[in-house]
């Protein structure tokens, strides 16, 4: 009888614990699924995609040619759930033909679209196939390629989608940095448009001297040295 | 033996429970951490986050508790705090960069330059304690501080910025942001970094932003402080130690004042440029989920919705000005390599210990 009294004030002990718990802590993740916080994985990032994807509402936005641009973490709090909960996303998917795009707030744990959103040219983000894009028309440009050094040193440039490693600071990359007009008559106030900056051993020539503005697929370049 | 497995059984069930109570597991290793001040000897207290490295921002803070003392509560302080937008307009107009628009990516750091090895699955992240020099002393009797400090490197082409969040032995909470790499020409520009700091004192519920403001009448001064009751943009004068008081309806530690953090820049200019989002060094927005973009805070003030005793979203936008010198350059003026310069901001414990810190 004794050790039943001890048993139920020890259960007692643990009610006052758990009645001090912060509100709504999610168990411990025995099965190593992750955590509300944990950075997405690679099997949740094209879920993200494909789910956003298929959602109607992001498809008529999106229009015929749509292109998952940028999938991205992001904790969510909705309603009465105001502590993190869950795995979510945010997708962002640009309409390639029409302009302009959707953004999309991914709910992964019910595989569903929790919420689209329309979103002019302007503001889809910059992917890492725009930059692929921005160096290939850049190189199609004769005035690029003079400014580069000619045509075969041009072909050796390569898009370049993360920070440089050791052993890649010899290499003739063509970053990009995304751009904003800074009037009504510049293109770029509107359009979606990156400056390129062509790096070989580890300096850059021709900045601040290519700009590619996505949205019309056109090539600016200004030969007058740097700024 | 029966009974004797039951209470077992119980005590085991009661320690994971325990454990659970204490420590909310929003984030798994190396996203988690815990660091106790002093980091040897007695604790007294104890910051707890999680972070993260997106692209774009780099080093986001996606949660962030203190406990003042070891027999007090956690509160919680920061929902999660990251960059929005670094804004690089050149003097001439043009261009006009948005360096965290595009979704950069994080340099993988070596042993050199994070000497405590980096964190995390892409070795992007530095971990460090800090000496942070002499939290207080009176003639012969002293004390140094320590800070936990948490850093990555967003790269930018030809810039990189050093994205640092830093967490004090006092309840500090810091952030700022280092411009260095290669200039991109001669030209002077201004390197603008903006925070969103989605602040949920004790939760996400009932916080209010305050103004404090000085001036001067005579050979008097006043400080005066005002609740921000519908979103906003503030203006920053430094004659009148202009700071940010957040407060939670709620939170009140022992001697029962209100509690809160201030919002302290550190900041040596406010360039207000021609776009309408770096008119204001603060803004005071509501929580909505995808009000995440600063260049979009006037839309999202546009409204005047409210901010008082609600859920809200602190900005804070600083300008680092980089004239060009001698030492961007080598002799020829081809650029070289700038000299790292940071722009950032404090946010300060109010009444959240009920006397001095780590004191005697």
């Amino acid at each position: 009888m004794r050790k039943i009294l001890s048993a139920v004030i020890l259960v007692c002990i643990v009610s006052g614990a758990r009645a001090q718990a912060p509100p709504r802590a999610p168990a411990p993740n025995r099965d190593n699924s992750p955590r509300p916080l944990d950075p997405l994985t690679p099997a949740e990032q094209q879920a993200a995609a494909r789910i956003a994807m298929e959602n109607s509402r992001v498809r008529g936005i999106a229009g015929a040619s749509p292109r998952v641009v940028a999938v991205q973490f992001i904790s969510v709090k909705r309603g009465e759930q105001t502590e993190p909960a869950g795995r979510w996303a945010e997708v962002f998917v640009h309409n390639e033909s029409d302009g302009g795009g959707a953004r999309v707030l991914v709910d992964l744990a019910n595989a569903s679209a929790a919420d689209v959103i329309s979103i002019p040219e302007r503001k889809v983000p910059i992917g890492p196939s725009d930059i692929d894009a921005a160096a290939s028309l850049a190189l199609e440009s004769a005035t690029v390629r003079r400014i580069l050094g000619g045509d075969a040193v041009a072909r050796s440039f390569r898009a370049a989608h993360a920070p440089a490693l050791r052993e890649q600071s010899d290499q003739n990359r063509i970053e990009a940095v995304p751009l904003r007009g800074a009037d009504p008559d510049d293109p770029c106030t509107l359009h979606r448009c990156v400056a390129l900056f062509f790096r070989t051993r580890g300096h850059y020539v021709a900045l601040n001297q290519v700009v590619v503005d996505l949205t019309a697929r056109r090539v600016y370049t200004s030969e007058g040295g740097r700024p | 033996m029966k009974h004797l497995m039951l209470v077992v059984s119980i005590f085991l069930v009661a320690t994971a429970l325990s454990v659970q109570a204490q420590s909310p597991q929003y984030c798994s290793s190396p996203y988690s951490i815990e660091q106790k001040f002093p980091t040897s000897g007695a604790e007294v207290s104890r910051w707890k986050l999680c972070w993260q490295v997106v692209d774009g921002p780099s080093l986001v803070i996606t949660g962030a508790w203190f406990r003042p003392t070891t027999g007090s509560q956690w509160i919680k302080v920061l929902y999660d705090g990251r960059l929005s937008e670094l804004f690089v307009p050149y003097h001439g107009g043009s261009p006009r960069y948005t360096d965290v628009a595009y979704g950069f990516g994080s340099v993988q750091l070596t042993d050199g330059q994070c000497p405590t090895s980096p964190l995390g699955p892409n070795k992007d992240v530095c971990m460090e304690i800090r000496d942070r020099g002499l939290m207080w002393m009176h003639d012969s009797t002293f004390r140094r501080g320590q800070e936990l400090v948490l850093w990555s490197v967003l790269a930018a082409a030809n810039y990189n910025y050093i994205v640092e969040w830093s967490f004090r032995d006092d309840g500090v909470m810091s952030s700022r942001v280092g411009a260095t790499g290669q200039p991109a020409g001669g030209m002077t520009h201004v390197h603008g970094p903006v925070w969103r700091l989605d602040i949920d004192l004790n939760g996400a519920c009932c916080d209010t932003a305050m103004q404090m403001a000085h001036k001067e009448i005579g050979l008097k001064g006043f400080d005066s402080m005002t609740d921000i009751t519908k979103a906003t943009g503030i203006k920053w004068d430094p004659q009148s130690y202009d700071t940010l008081h957040i407060r939670d309806e709620h939170l009140m530690v022992g001697k029962l004042h209100p509690t809160g953090w201030m919002f302290m820049p550190e900041r040596s200019g406010t360039p207000y440029h021609q776009e309408p989002f770096t008119w204001f060094p603060f803004w005071v927005t509501p929580y909505v989920w995808n009000e995440t973009k600063a260049e979009d805070l006037p839309t999202y003030v546009s409204g005047l919705p409210s901010v008082a005793n609600t859920d809200i979203v602190v900005w804070y936008y600083g300008g680092l000005h980089h004239t060009i010198r001698n030492e961007d350059n080598d002799a020829s003026g081809y650029s070289q390599m700038t000299l790292t310069m940071y722009e950032g901001f404090h946010l300060m414990p109010f009444n959240v210990f009920d006397s001095t810190p780590f004191y005697p």
